[in-house]
């Protein structure tokens, strides 16, 4: 035994030994009544096959042991409160689970004891969410931002990188990155301030252009392109806030105007409709028909603010649009009444296969990430029923949605968890429409959200990567000549 | 002889910067210290080590956290100071050029005196100079090549790059002019043989010394170390240290009578007191530029969304500074006046607990949810007076509101609104029975009994050129001369 290499040799396999005995529960195992309450909650969820390892935590635990069922057993360890799956063996056990549902089981070491609690589930759903998510980070403040970035991060693994830093472009504000979705995609993004302009992307190939015109009210705001990646549909709007006194509000945000403008990125011009100008109504939040034929809008009628903001409620309406002449049509019609509900809508998303649309929808006003009461809604387009979500919701402010390329997943922005900062959540749409569930996009280290002081922003899904980083934005925003767009009748 | 001269100046400055820094400069280390945050959490090592400059902002920081006890957060520095002369002095061949070692430490003990200077510009001196010493150390030439270009490429990035001011421009030119001085020094140290110089070098030192003794003290803001200090005793609730500070002292700034006022509120003696003190309209009981104080004074107010407002702007909008403990703290504060709240609250509670000298704090209880405004309106900044008015139309029973509004329309000298709001209150103190009588005489109403021989000796001096400084702690003097 004085061989310093046979003491190794017994060493070795002892602690291998000592670890797995200290993470298995040896004699008697306590059972709890109760669910465990980790965090993020993953219990109960639906999620894609090509999700990126759920890890989380579960406060007080000094060993987990997790054994999940399925077609085949599975069994993952933990030496502390966090459960963190290593990725290969995550991923494959995904893929030979695809289309089933897991049935899990957690004992957890706390104090001493070894405590089994009741099982939960997942449902591995074998429609891909797309593999990347775009999202601004930033200070929940309210007027004000020290630093701000957008950060595209893949899903599938825990991949992150910065596809713009307002550190690199003189600190100004960048907002609205935004995916068309299509085959060939196109996004665009605002970078605000001094140089700043809309920053349009198609094919790899980026340009720099700036929508506001002397015939219009302002740039471009909130909007969509089409598929095709030549017409944006936007806002124009003179944005205003206020800051509320009583206890459980916090900041307005309202349009003291709001118009709709149509740019068509080929030739440069911005053109716009005399039924979605003018001071007498507000339009905002214009997004896309699955087919581009239609535009859906909010639109309230324009009172004075911010002394009748919280009688400001908006309504969906919808134009044609003729992708041809590049017209929008004569006619609009109120597709929702929300105002007869007492709501207000905004930020509207059609599904890729034009059949919902999904929307905000808050007590009053056209900024719901600041209205705790906020939820989404789904509007069924052929038969006009909504559908309140409830099983998604959550207790405060859902917003900032989007759809997945395929249309069986949504992702949103939540506060649910603490009134103030944002978390990017997703939602499986189940075949008959309704949503499930939803579930917070995992992260490497569960504490993560916990100790982070940025909220996540605008979350954007889209399949195929930005051709562009952070260094290449900055070049762009100071190095790249604007295009100026011009009014076209 | 003149090593030991060094050694006796070396640690004469590391006291002296102790003793001076600690107990004339407590109010500012007390400002850095909350702008600043130290976690012991590997997270928080491994982000801040992650950026340029990281291992200087890291140990900048955990040194900084030590400022939440003045004496031994300036001891600290002093030590750092007497460390980076002792690792300079290595350098030097011969005695000579000794005293020359003193000066980085020297300039450093002067920049710090302004509170935008961070400590990571010490360390990132210090570290600099004894990792070339070391470097130099080594023996063997091609191990002393390797380590001399690894140091410094970790030094670039690890180091040189650190933040060493806390504000949107800094004076990066000055800043490699000390480290291209620091350097310069040390290669002169290096290379200057061995003179027969005895008594010149001690003779430098001991002057040098007494120059840095005489210049230093003159550096202090003496303005902002009085915010400083007024700011800091609000943020621990010494209204009584407040008013101690305050009494016989001229208040310099606006900021200060901000903090004067409060605690003669929150001692309940604001409507009695407030015109002991120079008072010069509504921005004497808030100013909303310095978002820090004024929203202390908002929360205690009751109007607490609005001090999470500036609590939290201020803290998300500078844009080279971190959040710091001091806006966690109050964010505890602010956001744990009601249940709905209390989920963020825990969440700022959690990231203090990971620091040294706040792990056991707990929010206070001095705004209950009934002292905020039950119907909402949008707060006007610019119309301070106006949005008291509101909350104490509601909130009637809110006395701070009260006592505030009725301050605010006196020091607009609004004295009919303040009439009608407060001329039959049972609640009148010394500055309210002032401003009625202003009211009475210019309506023609009888004055009170007890006021009319003070009255009479006021009209008798009024307009003479002797006799009104007896006056001038009185609503009239302010009422007619300011």
């Amino acid at each position: 035994m004085h061989n310093p290499e046979m003491k190794t040799r017994l060493l070795i396999p002892l602690i291998c030994f000592c670890i797995l005995v200290s993470c298995n529960p040896a004699g008697k195992v306590g059972t709890a009544s109760k669910a465990p309450c980790i965090f993020p909650d993953y219990t109960e969820i639906t999620v894609p096959y090509n999700i990126a390892p759920l890890n989380f935590k579960f406060e007080g635990a000094s060993a987990m042991l997790l054994d999940i069922k399925g077609e085949h057993n599975y069994r993952f360890r933990s030496s502390g409160e966090t459960m963190k799956f290593p990725l290969r063996r995550w991923k494959a056990m995904l893929a030979a689970e695809k289309g089933n549902t897991l049935t899990l089981t957690l004992q957890a070491k706390a104090e001493g004891k070894w405590v089994c609690y009741p099982e939960f589930k997942w449902e591995i759903r074998p429609e891909k969410i797309d593999s990347y998510i775009s999202y601004r980070l930033i200070e929940p403040a309210y007027e004000v931002w020290n630093v701000l970035s957008i950060n595209e991060r893949n899903v599938e693994t825990f991949d992150e990188r910065i596809l713009a830093a307002n550190s690199l472009t003189g600190r100004s504000c960048m907002n609205c990155h935004t995916s068309n979705r299509a085959p060939v995609q196109t996004t665009f993004l605002h970078a605000r301030s001094a140089g700043g302009a809309t920053l349009y992307q198609r094919d790899g190939k980026i340009r720099k252009v700036n929508t506001a015109t002397d015939s219009t009210a302002g740039a471009a705001v909130y909007g969509e392109i089409s598929q095709d990646g030549r017409w944006g549909i936007f806002t124009t709007a003179d944005i205003r806030n206020g800051l509320h006194s009583a206890a459980l509000e916090r900041f307005e945000v309202f349009d003291d105007s709001s118009d709709l403008i149509l740019v068509d990125f080929e030739n440069n011009t911005v053109t716009d409709s005399p039924l979605v100008k003018g001071p007498e109504f507000q339009e905002t939040f214009p997004c896309w028909s699955a087919d581009n034929r239609t535009v859906y809008f909010c639109r309230a009628e324009a009172l004075k603010q911010p002394e009748q903001t919280r009688q400001m409620h908006y309504d969906i309406y919808s134009i044609s649009f003729d992708p041809q002449t590049g017209e929008l049509g004569d006619e609009m019609v109120k597709i929702f009444d929300a105002a007869a509900r007492g709501k207000s809508v905004s930020h509207l998303k059609c599904s890729p296969d034009g059949r919902k649309l999904l929307f905000c929808a808050s007590d009053y006003g056209t900024f719901p990430i600041w209205h705790i009461e906020t939820d989404l809604w789904m509007l069924d387009l052929q038969t006009g029923e909504i559908d309140r979500m409830k099983e998604t919701n959550g207790e405060f402010a859902d917003s900032y949605h989007c759809w997945s390329t395929n249309g069986r997943w949504i992702c949103f922005a939540s506060k649910r968890d603490d009134r103030v900062y944002g978390r990017p959540y997703f939602a499986f749409v189940r075949e008959d429409g309704t949503t499930t569930k939803a579930f917070v996009l995992p992260q490497r280290n569960p504490n993560f959200y916990l100790t982070t002081f940025k909220s996540f922003n605008i979350p954007e899904l889209y399949d195929t990567p930005e051709p562009y980083d952070a260094r290449d934005m900055r070049k762009f925003y100071f190095g790249t000549e604007t295009e100026q767009m011009t009014y076209s009748r | 002889m003149t090593r030991r001269i060094f050694h006796i100046a070396n640690i004469a400055l590391a006291l002296a910067f102790w003793l001076f820094y600690g107990l004339e400069c407590n109010g500012t280390m007390h400002g850095i210290e909350g702008d600043s945050l130290f976690l012991y959490t590997s997270q928080f090592a491994r982000e801040m080590l992650g950026r340029n400059g990281g291992l200087a902002n890291w140990l900048g920081a955990f040194i900084t956290q030590f400022y939440y006890y003045p004496l031994l957060g300036s001891a600290l520095v002093g030590l750092l100071l007497a460390l980076l002369a002792e690792g300079v002095a290595r350098f030097c061949k011969s005695d000579i050029t000794l005293p020359l070692a003193l000066l980085p430490s020297m300039v450093c003990a002067i920049l710090l005196l302004d509170p935008k200077w961070t400590l990571a510009l010490p360390v990132a001196l210090c570290l600099c100079v004894w990792a070339a010493y070391a470097v130099c150390r080594i023996k063997v030439l091609w191990i002393k090549a390797g380590c001399a270009v690894g140091a410094a490429i970790f030094a670039w990035f690890k180091i040189i790059d650190c933040q060493f001011y806390t504000y949107a421009v800094a004076p990066v030119k000055t800043y490699y002019i000390i480290l291209a001085a620091t350097a310069l020094i040390c290669v002169i140290c290096a290379i200057v043989p061995q003179l027969k110089m005895r008594w010149i070098p001690s003779i430098a030192t001991v002057a040098l010394t007494a120059v840095f003794v005489i210049i230093a003290p003159g550096k202090v803001d003496r303005l902002q170390e009085e915010i400083a200090d007024y700011s800091h005793l609000v943020r621990v609730r010494d209204w009584d240290g407040i008013l101690a500070k305050a009494a016989g002292n001229r208040l310099s700034s606006p900021l200060s009578t901000n903090a004067v006022n409060l605690a003669l509120e929150m001692k309940g003696r604001l409507g009695e007191d407030m015109f002991n003190y120079y008072q010069s309209g509504t921005r004497s009981l808030v100013n909303f530029e310095e978002r820090k104080l004024s929203s202390e004074i908002l929360y205690l107010l009751g109007f607490v969304n609005e001090a999470r407002h500036l609590a939290f702007e201020d803290m998300a909008g500078n844009p080279s500074r971190d959040r710091g403990v001091y806006h966690l703290t109050r964010l505890v504060n602010f956001n744990a006046v009601d249940s709905l709240r209390r989920p963020i609250a825990e969440r700022y509670l959690n990231t203090l607990h990971k620091t040294l000298f706040y792990r056991h704090f707990e929010h206070e209880q001095l705004v209950c949810p009934q002292m905020e405004p039950n119907s909402d309106f949008f707060f006007n900044f610019g119309d301070f007076c106006q949005m008291l008015g509101f909350l104490y139309n509601q909130k009637p029973e809110n006395e701070r509101a009260r006592d505030y509004f009725a301050a605010a329309l006196l020091l607009e000298k609004r004295t009919s609104v303040f009439s009608s709001f407060f001329g039959e209150s049972d609640y009148c103190p010394k500055s309210w029975k002032e401003a009625l009588q202003i009211t009475a005489s210019i309506n023609g109403g009888e004055t009170a009994p007890e006021l009319l021989e003070y009255v009479n000796s006021y009209n008798a001096c009024y307009g003479k050129a002797s006799g009104m400084g007896r006056y001038s702690r009185t609503y009239w003097y302010y009422f007619n001369f300011r």
